[in-house]
């Protein structure tokens, strides 16, 4: 069953589907904190088919190498900074499929692309944020929004 | 067995690789790729048993990858691992060829699962196990009774394997995940069909494949079969045919293929409806082991 919408309990969901399937990990409700729209160290974004929408994931360097050191199965020390933005790309990839299975999109995913701070913030200016949705992984905080006419930021311009 | 695994996320290689690792395959060999055309040009070298692909990467994306490796003939099989859930995607990927689409993110069980049937059964045909028109049924068929079923396994193993003929078991959700055996005569039709549900398969396996019981008893937790004790369970399914034979020309049945069920599917539960079928039901047990349940049906 497909549907044009996607709740925030529903976005956390799946947020904590990705989380676990990653190892140990957990993803635990939290409420939005406003300074988690653009304050946060690192912002991932994937478009999401024809639709229109862009997931937007935001999280801390240390919740980052945290999931690449689970993804990667290796000591924070093996890791380097392209592996924790390899790994937070990807669980970004696997985010945007769930949701764009939950919606039905019919069209393809981008490619996951790192952004910067600042166009993070421009994004989000004109984007029309549809969904958010907080939470902690191991008490820091994540950032999940799914919004839409984000194609500025996510042309890489 | 060698698998190359093309994704542009190294993470997700890493992911790959040890789920492989899991497979229990004694001589597995593992190749990285970071798209399609650095897997193709691995693909005309190495000659990978698989290869499993992400689908949406630069340069060349999986299906482009399947597409150019139909095209340039090469002999290799194809399942992706992709968050691509697409029903028309999907569908263009098996159109296309591709043995099995698993969607991100998955367990190790789902991989190995997909990955060993799909190595298991090349293709994996469903279809072999249609009934025969009725009008051919019955050929006699001689199934076995529990002591020739018994005296079979046991020649394979030096625990003993405790086997009593039971009443017919019926066919239900409850016995999925199953290894489920086809077995052909000498014109290579299929004559009988054998259903392991996964206790059994996981106990016959481990008995004659040196697995302790407490591994088989994780395989049985985890819902899913690796590679050494299927291994095991093959053999015991090889040796089975030996005690079904024809009786018009007395020969025994050869085993044709085993796959390992995840579901019924509707021709599976159109031979079992049959009430004019020969057919055998056994429980096995072996102390340590525990039991489960085996039925030989003649198609």
């Amino acid at each position: 069953m497909h549907k044009n919408s996607v709740s925030s309990l529903e976005l956390y969901h799946l947020g904590c589907q990705v989380w676990s399937s990653l190892g140990s990990l957990q993803l635990i409700a939290a409420p939005v904190q406003p300074e988690h729209r653009c304050g946060l160290q690192r912002y991932v974004g994937v478009t999401m088919g024809a639709l229109g929408y862009s997931l937007l994931l935001g999280v801390d360097t240390e919740v980052a190498a945290n999931l690449a050191t689970a993804m990667f199965d290796c000591p924070r020390t093996a890791l380097c900074e392209a592996d924790i933005q390899d790994a937070l790309g990807e669980a970004a990839n696997m985010l945007a499929g769930k949701i764009a299975e939950l919606i039905g999109t019919t069209d393809g995913l981008g490619l996951p692309e790192h952004l910067s701070v600042l166009l993070v913030q421009a994004d989000l200016l004109d984007a029309e944020v549809i969904t958010e949705s907080g939470a902690l992984s191991e008490g820091l905080p994540v950032y999940l929004a799914i919004s839409k006419n984000t194609n500025h930021v996510f042309n890489g311009t | 067995m060698r698998f190359l695994v093309v994704d542009d996320s190294r993470a997700m290689q890493s992911i790959i690789r040890r789920g492989l690792q899991k497979a229990g395959y004694s001589q597995l060999e593992i190749k990285l790729a970071n798209d399609g055309l650095e897997a193709l040009e691995i693909i005309k070298v190495w000659e990978p048993d698989m290869v499993l692909s992400d689908w949406h990467m630069p340069k060349m994306t999986g299906i482009e990858l399947l597409a150019a490796i139909t095209q340039q003939m090469l002999d290799v099989r194809v399942g992706f691992v992709t968050t691509e859930t697409s029903p028309e995607r999907i569908e263009e990927a098996i159109a296309a060829g591709a043995l099995f689409v698993i969607n991100k993110p998955f367990s190790d069980e789902q991989l190995l699962h997909a990955v060993l049937t799909s190595l298991e059964n090349q293709p994996a045909h469903t279809k072999d196990v249609a009934p025969a028109p009725a009008s051919q049924i019955p050929r006699d068929l001689q199934l076995p009774t529990s002591q020739g079923f018994a005296h079979a396994v046991n020649a394979l193993t030096e625990h003993e394997v405790l086997v009593e003929a039971i009443d017919p078991i019926r066919l239900e959700d409850k016995l999925m995940p199953c290894v489920l055996g086809l077995y052909e005569d000498d014109t290579a039709k299929t004559r009988a069909v054998i259903i392991m549900d996964l206790r059994a398969a996981c106990i016959l396996g481990a008995v004659v494949g040196g697995v302790t019981p407490n591994e088989a008893r994780q395989a049985v937790t985890r819902q899913s079969i690796d590679k050494k004790l299927l291994d095991g369970c093959k053999q015991v399914l090889k040796q089975a045919g030996d005690v079904v034979s024809d009786s018009a020309t007395q020969r025994a049945l050869r085993l044709r293929s085993v796959n390992i069920i995840p579901a019924i599917f509707p021709k599976l539960e159109s031979i079992y409806a049959r009430k004019e079928i020969a057919r055998s039901d056994f429980e096995i047990a072996v102390v340590g082991f525990g039991q489960g349940f085996v039925t030989l049906v003649a198609t």
